[in-house]
C-alpha cells in the first residue's frame, strides 16, 4: 500500500479491560514507530473498570468510554429483564459476568455511540473517505468486552452504513481463555462463541426492530492464550500489534515495505465464503540479534570509563569534604579576628581627648569591610552547610550510580546470555551465537549495519542453519501447524487413527505419495504465509514455496498462499505471519475431541453451570424478545420478561458451535464407529473361542501333572470368563451409547431441512450403513444360538473336568492333591456361575443391537436421495458386496476355519 | 627688630600652620587642636617677653631673662611637636585596622570562591552521574525493546 494513497478511515476499539490493554499496546507500538498517529486512525476503548481504563496511558482521555455502574434502581428500570441477583455485580467492571454486561450496554448505549459517532465523523471530515475499516477486540473470558462485543459490531455497521452510505468492513479479535482460568470466565467464553457463531450462522440481512441481526464481521480471528498448557501472553501482546501494523493493516506503524502484497480487498476475496467460520493467526520470526549485539557492545565500550570517571569523582568528593573541614575552620577563626578587629576599631574610635587621635574617615571602610566580612561568613557557613549535605548527597548518589553500573553490568551480562543461549519458543527463534562469534563480530560491527542476515550467517559459515530456520518452516511445512490457537488440522490426530482404515475403506478418506490422509471435508478455507524481510534474504529455489502451496491445499486448505514481503527495515529478521481463514473447531465427529482444542475446557466448565447459573454466561438477546423469536423461531410472550429470558438461556444452552452442513460430515464416524463396534465385538467372541478350547486331561490316565495341568487350566479360563463378563456389559453400553448417538445425529439431521449431500458421498454412507446393518441382522439372528451354544460349550468342558475330578484314586489323595481338588471345584463352581452370566450377556446384547439396527435403517432412509436413480446404485451396491466379505460370526465356523 | 624675636616669629608662624594644617587638611580632633594652639600661645609669651625684656624682666640679671624666654618658646614647640606626634600615632593604627579589615576580607572571598568552586564540582558531578543514569536507564529501555 503507498504512503498518501490511503483515504480507508480506521478505527480500532478496544472492549473490554484485555482489550483495552491489547489497543493500548497497538497504540503505544505505532506511537513508537511512526511517532504520531496517522490521520485516519482513530483508537477507542471501551471499559466498565475504571482502573483498567485509566492504565490505557496512549489512549486519549477522550477516547475513553468508561461507564460506570448504574444504581440498581435504574439498572432494574432499564433492563426488566434482569434476575435480581445480577443488579450489582461483585468486583470490578462487570464481575466478569456477561448477562451483567448486558444490561450496562442497554443503559450507556447512547453515549457508547455518541463516543463512536464523533469518532467516525471526525475521521470523515479529517479523510473525507467514506470506507471505514473497524477492529475490535476483546477477551471472550471477561464480562464487559464478550457481552458488548456483538451488539456494539452491529451497532456500528448499522450506524456507519446508514450515515456514510457504506457498509464498513468489521474485523474481530478473539482472546480465548487458557486451560488455567477459573469456571466463569471459561464458561463465558463458550457463551460468547456460541453467540457469535449465532450471528456469523446469518449472512442474510435479518432487519428486525430498526437492528439487522446478520454477521457483522468479515473474518474473526480466534486466539489463545496458551499453547500446550504454556502461557502464550507475551507472544500475544508481542504478535497483535506486530501483526496489525506490520501488515498495514493499521498502516503508519508499519516498517516500510515495497510492492503491493495483500490489501482490504485482497482479504476479504480470499475470505469470500468463509465469513460464517471463524479465522486464526500465526505468527513466527527468526532474528539474528543486531540490535541487542549492537547494545552489548555499546555497554561494554561504555563500563570502563562510567568505572573510572566514578572513582575520580570518589576522589574528588572526598578532597571538597576535606576541604569543606579546612575551609568551616578557616571561617571560624576569622569570625574571631573579625570580632577582635571589630573591638579594636571600636577602641580606636571611641578615643578622644587631647593626648588622642582617631581618623574615622579611615576606620570608616575598614568597619564596613569587616562587617562585610562578617556577613559573608555567615553566609559563607551555610554555604558549607550546603556543601556538605550535597556532598553527601553527591556520595549517595555515587553509590546510586554505582548500583546503577552494577545493573550495567547485570544488563550487559543479560544481554550476553540472551545471546549465547536464548529463551527461544515456537513462534521465536534468536539465533544463538557463541563468545568467540561476538568477539570476532565486534570488530566489524559498522558492516553488519548493512549486511543482510543471510550474508552475516554466511560469514560466521552457518548458511545452513539460516535457511534451517527461515526457509525449512515452508518448504517443510512447520509453518501451519502454529497458530495462535491450539487447532487440529488433521482428522488423523483427533481419531487415533481408530476409525481411519473403515473410512478410508469406504473411500472417505484418501492417502496421498506419502501416505499422509487426506480429507476435504476437514480442510479449512484458506491458508496465507506472508513473509516479512530484507529481498536479499529470500531465496526462491530453497523456499519451495510451490510445494508448500501443494502441501497444504492438499492435506490441510482448501487454498494456500505464499506472499513475500519486502521489507528493507527488517535486514535482519525473517518474519513468517499466517492467516488461517475458515476453520472447523468443533469436533470432527461425535464422541470425538473438538479441533479446536480449547472448546474442551470451554464445553467443561460450561457444561458445569446449572441452568440458573448459566444466564450469567450469556448476553446476545437477553431482553429483545422480538428479534430472538424471529430469528429462532421459538415463540415468547410479550411482558413475561423471566419466562423470556429462560427460552433464551434454553435456546444458548442447546445451541452447539457447529455449522449446519458439517453434521452430514458426522454421519460416516458415527457409522465407523458401528462397524468398529462390531470388529470389538467379534475379538471379544474369541475370547469365548480360548476358554472353550480349555484342554481337560483324560480322565483314565490321572496322575499329579495332569491334575495341576487342570487346576491351571481352570483358573486360566476363570480370569477369561472374568473379562468376557466385563466385556458383555461394556459391549451393551457402547452398543447404548452408539445408539443414543445415532439417533441424536438422526434428531439433527431431521431439523437441518438442508439438502441431503451430493450423491456419491450419500452412497458411501449407505454402503456402510448396509454393511453395518447386514452384520447386526446376521448377529441378532444367531446371538440366541450363540449363547446357547457358548453355555452348552462351557458345560462340556465342565463336565469333562468334573469327570477327571471323580476318577481320581483314592489312595493317590495326598494332602496336596486335596488342596488341587478343592481349588479345581472352586473354579469350576465360578465357571459356571460366570457364564450364565456371560450367556446372558450374549444374549442381552440381542435388544440394543436391534435398535441400533433399527436407528440405523432410519438413517438410511435420510441419506435416500429424493429421486435416485435405482439402477445405478443398485450395481454398485452388487459390487460392494462382492468385494467385502462378511465377517465370519458362527463360532463352529470359526473353529471350522482353525 | 632683634633676630631673637624674628626667630621666635617663625615659630609661632609654624605652629600657626600646623595648627591650620590640622584643622583643614588632617581632620583632627578639636581637643588635639589644643595642642599646638597652646604652643602659639607659648611663643606668643616668649615673644612678648623677648620684645618687653627690658621693661618686663629688668628684675632678672644676667642670662636668666633669655633663659625664660627660650625656655618659654621651647615648651610650645614641644607642644606643636606632641600634637604632630599624637596624629602621626592616631594615622598609623587607623591603616593598621584598614588593612587587618581588607586581609581579612580577601581572605573571606578566597574561602567564597574555593566553596563556590567545590560547589560547581559537585554540581558537574551530580550531572555526569545523571547522565550515567539516564544511559542506564536509556540501555535498560533498549534491551526491552530488543
Amino acid at each position: 500500500m503507498e504512503k498518501g494513497e490511503d483515504t480507508v478511515n480506521r478505527i480500532v476499539i478496544g472492549i473490554g479491560g484485555q482489550g483495552s490493554t491489547i489497543v493500548n499496546n497497538i497504540l503505544r507500538t505505532l506511537k513508537t514507530k511512526a511517532e504520531k498517529v496517522p490521520k485516519n486512525q482513530e483508537f477507542l476503548i471501551i471499559d466498565t473498570d475504571q482502573a483498567s481504563a485509566s492504565a490505557c496511558t496512549e489512549v486519549e482521555e477522550r477516547k475513553k468510554i468508561i461507564l460506570n455502574r448504574p444504581d440498581t434502581i435504574l439498572m432494574k428500570n432499564a433492563n426488566r429483564w434482569l434476575p435480581d441477583p445480577y443488579l450489582s455485580a461483585a468486583g470490578a467492571g462487570c464481575g466478569q459476568h456477561r448477562i451483567y454486561g448486558r444490561a450496562m450496554y442497554n443503559v450507556h448505549r447512547e453515549r457508547i455511540f455518541s463516543a463512536i459517532g464523533t469518532a467516525a465523523s471526525e475521521l470523515r471530515n479529517r479523510t473525507g473517505g467514506k470506507d471505514f475499516f473497524v477492529i475490535m477486540v476483546c477477551a471472550f473470558g471477561g464480562g464487559t468486552g464478550s457481552s458488548m462485543l456483538l451488539d456494539v459490531a452491529i451497532d456500528i455497521r448499522d450506524w456507519i452504513s446508514k450515515q456514510f452510505g457504506s457498509e464498513p468492513v468489521i474485523f474481530g479479535i478473539g482472546i480465548l481463555p487458557s486451560s488455567k482460568e477459573s469456571a466463569l470466565p471459561t464458561a463465558n467464553a463458550l457463551g460468547t462463541m456460541k453467540e457469535l457463531h449465532f450471528l456469523m450462522s446469518h449472512t442474510e440481512d435479518i432487519v428486525v426492530e430498526d437492528k439487522n441481526y446478520s454477521n457483522p464481521f468479515k473474518l474473526f480471528f480466534l486466539l489463545g492464550r496458551d499453547l500446550q498448557g504454556q502461557n502464550r501472553d507475551d507472544e500475544l501482546e508481542r504478535a497483535i500489534p506486530r501483526f496489525l501494523l506490520d501488515l498495514g493493516f493499521l498502516p503508519g506503524g508499519s516498517v516500510e515495505t515495497k510492492g503491493k502484497w495483500l490489501d482490504l480487498n485482497d482479504l476479504q476475496n480470499r475470505a469470500r465464503g468463509y465469513e460464517n467460520r471463524f479465522d486464526s493467526l500465526g505468527y513466527y520470526e527468526c532474528v539474528f540479534p543486531t540490535e541487542k549485539l549492537f547494545l552489548l557492545y555499546d555497554i561494554e565500550d561504555e563500563t570502563p570509563g562510567v568505572r573510572q570517571r566514578l572513582v575520580e569523582i570518589e576522589a574528588k568528593i572526598s578532597d571538597i569534604r576535606g576541604k569543606i573541614d579546612t575551609e568551616r575552620g578557616e571561617l571560624e577563626r576569622f569570625e574571631g579576628r573579625i570580632r577582635d578587629v571589630q573591638r579594636e576599631i571600636e577602641s580606636y574610635e571611641s578615643a578622644s581627648g587631647m593626648f588622642t587621635h582617631a581618623n574615622v574617615g579611615a576606620t570608616a571602610d575598614a568597619k564596613a569591610k569587616v562587617e562585610r566580612a562578617r556577613k559573608k561568613i555567615s553566609s559563607l557557613k551555610e554555604e558549607v552547610f550546603d556543601l556538605e549535605i550535597r556532598a553527601s548527597d553527591a556520595e549517595e548518589e555515587k553509590r546510586g550510580t554505582e548500583r546503577n553500573l552494577e545493573r550495567l553490568e547485570a544488563l550487559k551480562n543479560k544481554l550476553l546470555r540472551d545471546i549465547t543461549a536464548p529463551l527461544n519458543t515456537r513462534s521465536y527463534h534468536q539465533i544463538e551465537l557463541s563468545e568467540a562469534e561476538i568477539r570476532s563480530l565486534k570488530k566489524s560491527r559498522e558492516d553488519l549495519k548493512n549486511l543482510s542476515f543471510f550474508e552475516i550467517m554466511k560469514k560466521l559459515g552457518r548458511e545452513e542453519e539460516f535457511f534451517r530456520w527461515t526457509h525449512s518452516p515452508i518448504n517443510e511445512g512447520d509453518v501451519i501447524f502454529n497458530p495462535m490457537v491450539n487447532y487440529r488440522h488433521s482428522i488423523e490426530s483427533t481419531m487415533a487413527s481408530r476409525y481411519v482404515d473403515i473410512l478410508h475403506d469406504y473411500g472417505f478418506l484418501a492417502l496421498d505419495a506419502l501416505g499422509n490422509i487426506v480429507n476435504e471435508e476437514e480442510k479449512f478455507g484458506h491458508f496465507i504465509a506472508v513473509l516479512s524481510t530484507r529481498a536479499d534474504n529470500f531465496d526462491d529455489a530453497r523456499l519451495g514455496g510451490g510445494a508448500f502451496k501443494t502441501m497444504v491445499t492438499e492435506r490441510f486448505a482448501k487454498d494456500a498462499d505464499v506472499l513475500k514481503l519486502d521489507t528493507p527495515a527488517r535486514s535482519h529478521s525473517f518474519a513468517l505471519y499466517t492467516l488461517m481463514i475458515g476453520l472447523q473447531p468443533w469436533a470432527p465427529g461425535p464422541g470425538l475431541p473438538p479441533r479446536l482444542r480449547e472448546l474442551e475446557w470451554l464445553e467443561k466448565a460450561y457444561n458445569e453451570s446449572d441452568f440458573i447459573r448459566l444466564q450469567r454466561h450469556h448476553s446476545l438477546f437477553y431482553g429483545t424478545p422480538k428479534p430472538f423469536s424471529i430469528i429462532s423461531g421459538l415463540p415468547y410472550m410479550p411482558g413475561a420478561d423471566d419466562k423470556n429470558r429462560d427460552i433464551v438461556t434454553t435456546y444458548w444452552k442447546n445451541y452447539e458451535v457447529l455449522e449446519k452442513d458439517a453434521i452430514w460430515n458426522n454421519v460416516p464416524i458415527v457409522l465407523a464407529q458401528c462397524l468398529k463396534l462390531f470388529d470389538d465385538l467379534l475379538t471379544g467372541l474369541n475370547k469365548a473361542e480360548d476358554i472353550k478350547n480349555m484342554r481337560v486331561p483324560d480322565p483314565e490316565s490321572y496322575s499329579l501333572a495332569n491334575l495341576t495341568m487342570l487346576v491351571h487350566g481352570l483358573e486360566s479360563a476363570s480370569k477369561s470368563m472374568e473379562t468376557m463378563k466385563r466385556w458383555t456389559k461394556d459391549a451393551e453400553r457402547g452398543f447404548v451409547h452408539l445408539k443414543n448417538e445415532l439417533d441424536e445425529l438422526i434428531a439433527k439431521l431431521r431439523g437441518l431441512g438442508a439438502a441431503t449431500p451430493a450423491e456419491p458421498k450419500t452412497e458411501k454412507m449407505r454402503r456402510m450403513i448396509d454393511d453395518a446393518a447386514r452384520n447386526m441382522e446376521i448377529l441378532i439372528d444367531r446371538i440366541e444360538e450363540l449363547s446357547n451354544r457358548f453355555s452348552d460349550d462351557i458345560k462340556t468342558v465342565i463336565d469333562n473336568s468334573m469327570v477327571f475330578l471323580g476318577k481320581i484314586p483314592s489312595g493317590d489323595t495326598t494332602p496336596s492333591v486335596i488342596r488341587h481338588i478343592s481349588k479345581a471345584e472352586a473354579e469350576i463352581a465360578k465357571l459356571r456361575e460366570d457364564s450364565m452370566k456371560v450367556a446372558k450377556g450374549i444374549r442381552d446384547m440381542g435388544g440394543p443391537l436391534a435398535l441400533l439396527l433399527s436407528s440405523l435403517k432410519e438413517l438410511k432412509k435420510i441419506t435416500e436421495p429424493k429421486a435416485s436413480v435405482p439402477g445405478v446404485v443398485g450395481v454398485e451396491r452388487e459390487e460392494k458386496k462382492k468385494s467385502v466379505e462378511l465377517p465370519d460370526l458362527s463360532l463352529d465356523m470359526r473353529r471350522n476355519k482353525q | 627688630m632683634d633676630p631673637t624675636s624674628i626667630g621666635i616669629l617663625i615659630v609661632v608662624l609654624l605652629l600657626i600652620i600646623e595648627i591650620v594644617v590640622m584643622l583643614l587638611k588632617l581632620k583632627v580632633d578639636k581637643m588635639l587642636l589644643l595642642m599646638p594652639l597652646i604652643g602659639v600661645v607659648f611663643a606668643v609669651i616668649s615673644f612678648a617677653l623677648n620684645s618687653y625684656r627690658d621693661r618686663l624682666l629688668s628684675s632678672l640679671s644676667g642670662y636668666a631673662p633669655s633663659i625664660v624666654i627660650y625656655g618659654i618658646l621651647a615648651v610650645g614647640v614641644i607642644f606643636g611637636l606632641v600634637g604632630v606626634a599624637i596624629w602621626f600615632r592616631g594615622e598609623k593604627e587607623a591603616r593598621k585596622l584598614a588593612s587587618t579589615a581588607k586581609s581579612i576580607d580577601s581572605a573571606i572571598a578566597g574561602i567564597e570562591s574555593d566553596i563556590r568552586g567545590s560547589g560547581m564540582d559537585i554540581e558537574r558531578f551530580e550531572e555526569e552521574m545523571g547522565s550515567i543514569k539516564t544511559k542506564v536507564e536509556e540501555y535498560e529501555t533498549k534491551e526491552k525493546g530488543v
